[in-house]
């Protein structure tokens, strides 16, 4: 299983007027694909907070002191804001606590969720224009190399070079037409054959006003395909609408059950008939032959005969031009690796060398220094003709500069503070513990280290590339860039796309939903348009912050069940952050429960619910009652800590009836008892004395065991047993 | 102390909302239970299913549209609308002696509410609510809020109100300097509290507790539940609890009724509930719980209620009926039979 995403060490502190509150203190977890991790804690906890880290959308007053989250190797917290826009939404995706107000009331659902999806067509298009241009010109580049390695003038090299990558754009451009235009036939036929369930569904319980409306809709979406396909059976569909739309004129005089019947006979019949074209639309056919069979009058597989021939000579030479394309770009490929893997010793010595001249502290002007060799080299280094792996050093230079930008204003912040020290001594005080001049520093010297590390990997890789994949991978890409900057969406298609997210997040009649305003739904049904825009960009990790909180029973378990159920249809990996430990047993793989900031206890949900190690743990459970409960609750006494001032040692031991004098003194670590399962409690220190949960817990484990405490022997059971 | 006698007692309430000209939604359609004293009486639901209406209606917030409810035997809501409509219907049909008649038990209830409320009834019947933040008027000091409902009685001795405010805020563990503070200094458990000392200040007898735990994080629920069990025990007080978080009524209640629609569909013991559901509408509910164990949740199946294809009430209209004793299921004649069946068969186990 691998990780989908890292957090290492993340420090979260917010300025406020009364002192610095640190909401989020140095926390450390993994996502694993596919899984879904429980963050558990009370208001307060800063689980929020750790959410919102990852989604880059803190409050302007939060400083992020230290700490890394790694996605797709690379550090989201590093990213600026235009990098962020292309990650946020599109890869993570976020589901909040209140329904109603994360949906615009105003609008009408359906636009919430088309809105998104046209806006992001137009930026992808644009996003894709640019790279593919970019890409280009360093093919050109390339190949003029990989032509003049073969003995070519440079004028003749550019000349070919030239030459070679127009066609080959051509030839991407053309095949990439024909597949947007078959996903286009695709989508029309979603449009009409949605418009004509519409139809029956009216003639079944409607109005015969409603069942005309419905009709024309039919029309319209009949007119918006122009494609050769639906050309050539217009012949046979048109004749048949117009006899519907007769028909029901005629309803609409005289309601009649026999009239009824006879138009649901043909809709049933259109319905039939588009299946069988959309079977055949689904194989990819050969669009040129219909065509051609279309002009002439003749039959689809006459016409496939006749232009046969002609389809395999232009094959054929579209062929010969690519084989010898693919080799040149292989060469061109490789040449540029060499080029590029020289290139990147250079870097790293240069890297290696400043990385051991920072010491503790490192002063503006050799920041800047280093920055300024640094820099050129690296992005120097960056291989071309890459597939998109050098991520870790894409980001470096902004990083860099970054990290020297924030050293400098941490200096001329820490000037102004000395100016108002007697005034405002104690928040000085605070200050100086989150963030330190070795701490930004650190964040210096750890951003070389990746790119150091990324370099190394980069030339050790390089060895044993295979060219031949590799080369065939560069095409895809280029492939997918040129399909994605012609591919227009139209508003029709995400309707019928936005009515298929409403279909699989369980909500009954999506159509008639689709016009509706977020007041018209129930509470249950709002989460779930929630839902179904957080999908609508595919994201491949989904954050739930408390999305059962505002519900009741039986639609929380309707949303558990809709979120277990996504996970697994779309391979999600999911945060699921709540207060209520009885929610998350059904859906969590792993449960993290944080106090004051930091995490207290780690692991499977198993370890968590049957073999419980810290009493943070033990108190939540216990004050939770289930069905078999009747002995009194414990409550736990007291408030979490305040933040701005948190307490020297453990910030639980003030609530903690089994707190020790070491809790006082001193933070406790995070101690291993298995591979997986982790917890901050000085009671497992092994001078510790020996104590038992509470009661209530420990009956509670041995009644849905059937075994002590302590003795439960966790490994997961088979599925199917 | 009289356990089993009747301290509240619902019956065939009814409340309609207006929604447009001539339309009506029926929150409340035809409840009639009876609340003994002290006990913990809950009602379950999800939301919109009528429960905190019928809160509502017994404390006198909402005026009923039928039916009536008594508070020790003492008329204390009626429902006028829908009996001026029967009224009405009778008039028009010629049975004017039944209409004059019923036109003049009506008038009788109407006075009998008005002079018991009057009379301070209903002092006795006190409400806490769900958010313990917007229930709180964050201008007014916690004595203020407690004291409030003393002076509005007309009590004038500032010694004798301070001491009721500083036991009432003893007895829900706050300390006598709390009283000076603003809502906004106190954690949603503490406001919680203090909710529940408003409610003590005036010798309430009944306590309508309306999702009092909902809006808190669990470790904090803890300490109201708590709170309101002590109440319970020492005082004798009578609750009705309204939630739709099932463990904790579950865990807190001695009889509850469960609604659907306005409808209450159940009504049985907690443990007799819990452990022999009987309307489909509950076994749903009470499949949809989620149990602090992981082995045994990965293997639920949760049960769907679509009263479409459950129930065929097309020709039967369903009423309320006893299936065990003190288990009441609303079914119609065909459902009373197979019910009844079934509880045999558990009798004979």
């Amino acid at each position: 299983m691998s990780v989908k995403l890292d957090v290492r060490n993340l420090n979260v502190t917010f300025w406020t007027n009364t002192g610095t509150v640190q909401a989020v203190r140095n926390i450390d977890f993994q996502l694993n694909e596919g899984e879904t991790l429980a963050i558990v804690g009370e208001s307060g906890s800063g689980k929020s907070v750790t959410a919102k880290t990852i989604m880059g959308i803190l409050a302007p007053n939060a400083t992020i002191g230290s700490g890394e989250i790694i996605y797709n190797g690379m550090d989201i917290l590093e990213l600026n804001e235009d990098q962020f826009h292309e990650l946020r939404g599109n890869e993570i995706a976020m589901i909040f606590q209140d329904p109603l107000s994360s949906l615009n009331p105003i609008v009408r659902v359906g636009k919430q969720l088309t809105e998104a999806m046209e806006a992001n067509n137009i930026t992808r298009r644009k996003r894709a224009t640019k790279e593919f241009q970019a890409i280009q010109a360093d093919l050109k580049l390339g190949l003029v190399r990989a032509y003049e390695h073969d003995g070519l003038s440079n004028s003749e090299a550019n000349h070919k070079a030239n030459q070679n990558v127009d066609r080959f754009a051509r030839l991407l451009a053309e095949s990439g037409k024909e597949s947007t235009r078959w996903q286009l036939a695709r989508d029309f036929f979603d449009v009409y054959s949605g418009n004509l369930e519409d139809v029956r569904v009216n003639l079944i319980g409607g109005t015969p006003e409603k069942v005309l409306i419905a009709l024309e809709e039919v029309n319209a979406s009949l007119a918006h395909i122009s494609h050769p396909l639906v050309v050539h059976n217009a012949s046979e569909i048109e004749p048949k609408i117009k006899q519907l739309t007769r028909q029901a004129k005629q309803l609409r005089r005289s309601d009649d059950h026999a009239l009824r019947d006879e138009m649901l006979k043909v809709i049933t019949e259109l319905q039939a008939q588009i299946e069988k074209i959309r079977k055949d639309v689904d194989e990819r056919p050969d669009f040129l032959a219909m065509g051609y069979a279309d002009l002439k009058g003749k039959s689809w597989s006459e016409g496939s005969n006749v232009l046969g021939n002609i389809n395999k000579l232009r094959f054929e030479l579209d062929k010969d031009f690519l084989d010898e394309f693919t080799k040149d770009l292989e060469l061109a490929i490789k040449l540029s690796m060499e080029d590029s893997v020289g290139r990147k010793q250079a870097a790293l010595k240069a890297m290696s060398e400043a990385y051991d001249s920072i010491g503790e502290t490192i002063s503006n002007s050799e920041a800047e220094q280093v920055a300024a060799k640094l820099t050129p080299l690296v992005n120097e280094a960056l291989n071309n003709l890459d597939v998109g792996k050098d991520s870790a050093a894409l980001i470096f230079a902004p990083a860099l500069d970054n990290a020297v930008r924030e050293l400098k204003k941490f200096r001329q912040l820490s000037k102004l503070r000395e100016g108002k020290k007697r005034r405002k001594k104690f928040r000085k005080a605070n200050l100086s513990e989150t963030t330190s001049e070795e701490i930004l520093t650190q964040n210096i010297k750890s951003i070389i280290n990746r790119a150091m590390i990324s370099f190394e990997n980069y030339i050790e890789e390089a060895e044993h590339i295979e060219y031949g994949g590799y080369t065939q991978c560069f095409l895809a890409k280029l492939e997918n860039l040129s399909r994605d900057k012609d591919y227009k969406l139209s508003g029709e298609v995400a309707k019928e796309r936005a009515v298929r997210y409403l279909d699989e997040v369980g909500i009954p009649q999506p159509r008639e939903r689709f016009r509706q305003y977020p007041f018209e739904l129930s509470g249950g049904m709002r989460q779930r348009v929630v839902i179904a825009i957080a999908l609508s960009s595919n994201p491949d990790v989904l954050i739930c912050d408390e999305p059962t909180t505002a519900l009741d029973v039986t639609i929380q378990a309707q949303i558990l069940d809709l979120i277990n159920d996504l996970k697994v249809r779309r391979n999600l990996s999911v945060i699921f952050i709540t207060h209520d430990l009885g929610v998350v047993a059904n859906v969590s793989d792993r449960i993290a429960v944080m106090y004051a900031g930091k995490i207290v206890e780690y692991g499977t949900s198993e370890e968590v619910f049957y073999n419980p190690q810290h009493p943070y743990t033990w108190a939540l459970l216990a004050s939770m009652p289930d069905l078999e409960t009747k002995d009194k609750l414990q409550s736990i006494p007291g408030t979490p800590p305040d933040m701005t001032f948190p307490p020297k040692g453990d910030a639980f031991a003030a609530r903690n009836p089994y707190a020790m004098e070491i809790d006082f003194e001193e933070q406790p670590p995070l101690i291993k008892i298995s591979d997986t399962h982790y917890a901050a409690t000085w009671l497992l220190h092994p001078d510790a004395p020996k104590v038992e949960p509470p009661e209530i817990v420990t009956n509670r484990i041995k009644r849905m065991t059937g075994q002590d405490y302590g003795e439960v022997t966790l490994h997961v059971p088979d599925e199917e047993a | 102390m009289d356990q089993s006698s009747t301290i509240l007692d619902v019956q065939h309430a009814s409340k309609l909302f207006p929604l447009k000209l001539g339309q009506y939604t029926r929150a409340v359609n035809d409840v009639t239970f009876k609340v003994n004293r002290g006990e913990v009486f809950g009602i379950v639901g999800e939301s919109g299913c009528g429960k905190t209406s019928t809160g509502r209606c017994i404390i006198g917030l909402h005026e009923l549209s039928g039916g009536d409810i008594f508070y020790d035997d003492k008329r204390i809501n009626t429902g006028a609308m829908l009996k001026k409509k029967e009224i009405k219907r009778l008039r028009r049909e010629g049975h004017t002696d039944e209409a004059r008649r019923l036109a003049e038990e009506l008038k009788i209830a109407q006075r009998e509410v008005k002079e018991n409320r009057k009379a301070g009834v209903l002092n006795d019947i006190q409400m806490i609510f769900q958010d313990p933040v917007s229930s709180l008027d964050p201008r007014m000091t916690v004595r203020e809020i407690i004291a409030e409902g003393l002076i509005i009685q007309g009590v004038k001795d500032k010694k004798y109100i301070d001491k009721q405010v500083y036991d009432a805020l003893e007895y829900v563990r706050l300390v006598k300097d709390h009283a000076n503070r603003y809502p906004h200094e106190f954690s949603g458990g503490q406001r919680q509290r203090i909710g529940i000392a408003r409610a003590l200040v005036m010798k309430a007898k009944v306590l309508i507790a309306d999702e009092p735990v909902s809006a808190l994080d669990v470790s904090i629920q803890a300490q109201v539940i708590n709170l309101l069990d002590q109440l319970r025990e020492e005082q004798g007080m009578t609750i009705l609890f309204i939630a739709h978080d099932l463990s904790v009524v579950k865990y807190f209640s001695d009889r509850i009724a469960v609604m659907y629609f306005g409808n209450m569909v159940e009504l049985a013991s907690s443990d007799d509930l819990f452990a022999h559901p009987f309307h489909p509408y509950t076994q749903s509910l009470l499949s949809s719980i989620p149990v602090p164990d992981p082995r045994s949740e990965r293997k639920r199946k949760r049960i769907p209620y679509v009263p479409e294809l459950v129930h065929d009430y097309s020709v039967d209209k369903p009423t309320l009926h006893e299936i065990r004793p003190n288990h009441w299921v609303r079914c119609n004649e065909a459902e009373l039979q197979r019910y009844r069946a079934q509880a045999e068969d558990l009798l004979v186990r």
